[in-house]
């Protein structure tokens, strides 16, 4: 396949994306293609050395596609779909509903987790700016309560880590499920 | 390997590559294929991604009547490596625990 070939090509496949994402995405190919020729290679082993088309299309559109224009049809709803739609929707928005509140208690729990993470950091300065001011009233006392506030610091930024880690694995964990999602329904409407 | 990881893994690589200098999609793959596995298409949604995400910028230079697109590093860009710097200490001392089967060393 020549340049031009395989660029007419990836614009169909392509299609269904804004005009300015295919223009993106055959801006960069064409550069990559150039490059290539430059590097020494002939036409024909700058284009096919890029890898199957449909993979490469597929991976464009994954990724420039939001979930919600695979789950809506391209076309109108007839009148039996709405009529099945009407007929399923308590247990669609049931399902949907128990989903959500799946995920959201998920991201609530990791919330709690950052505010017991801040409570831990802000008792340990109040408990040394406590010790400090109160410092000449009761001395042995002020200086346990110095000690014990500066661990509950310590543990306040020990757990920081791990929570920013879970939090972390829980977006990447979201980004590849809605990442399967859309190629499941990729391959569907296809 | 786990596809999310490699994913972030390899945008950790493009970001590294920018930060010794400005470059372009073919020089990219080429200076970091010596060290990776990645090729022209890998690299497209991952430059995409790290240019939503403010990690890098683009600009484009006139290169033998032809259009080249550069890729300039930012600080949330280098602020990324330093974070998985620092992660990745703890998942090698990770590592090192798992290796050698629970015990000290």
């Amino acid at each position: 396949m020549n340049k031009s070939k395989f660029m007419s090509e990836l614009a169909i496949r392509l299609n269904t994306l804004p005009q300015h994402e295919i223009n993106k995405s055959l801006a960069y190919y064409s550069e990559i293609i150039a490059d290539r020729m430059e590097d020494g290679m002939c036409e024909e082993v700058a284009v096919s050395g890029l890898g199957d088309i449909d993979e490469i299309a597929q991976e464009i559109v994954l990724d420039a596609t939001p979930i919600s224009k695979f789950i809506l049809p391209n076309r109108p709803l007839s009148s039996s779909d709405i009529f099945f739609l009407i007929l399923c929707s308590p247990l669609i928005i049931l399902l949907i509903g128990i989903i959500f509140l799946i995920y959201l208690s998920v991201w609530l729990v990791i919330s709690a987790l950052y505010l017991v993470d801040l409570s831990f950091v802000l008792v340990g300065l109040g408990g040394i700016v406590a010790s400090i001011v109160d410092f000449s009233n009761n001395i042995p006392i002020n200086i346990l309560m110095f000690f014990a506030s500066m661990f509950s610091i310590g543990i306040g930024i020990v757990i920081y880590a791990p929570i920013k880690m879970i939090t972390k694995k829980l977006w990447g964990l979201t980004t590849s499920v809605i990442r399967y999602i859309k190629i499941k329904l990729m391959r569907k409407k296809d | 390997m786990d596809t999310q990881l490699k994913r972030g893994l390899l945008e950790v690589c493009v970001l590294t590559i920018l930060s010794k200098e400005d470059s372009y999609g073919y020089k990219i793959v080429r200076d970091l294929s010596e060290h990776v596995e990645i090729t022209e298409s890998t690299l497209y949604p991952i430059l995409k991604r790290l240019e939503k995400q403010s990690c890098v910028s683009a600009y484009t230079v006139e290169h033998k009547n032809r259009l080249r697109k550069y890729f300039k590093i930012e600080q949330v860009g280098q602020e990324k490596i330093q974070e998985f710097l620092n992660d990745w200490e703890s998942v090698l001392a990770i590592y090192k625990f798992v290796k050698g089967g629970g015990k000290d060393e």
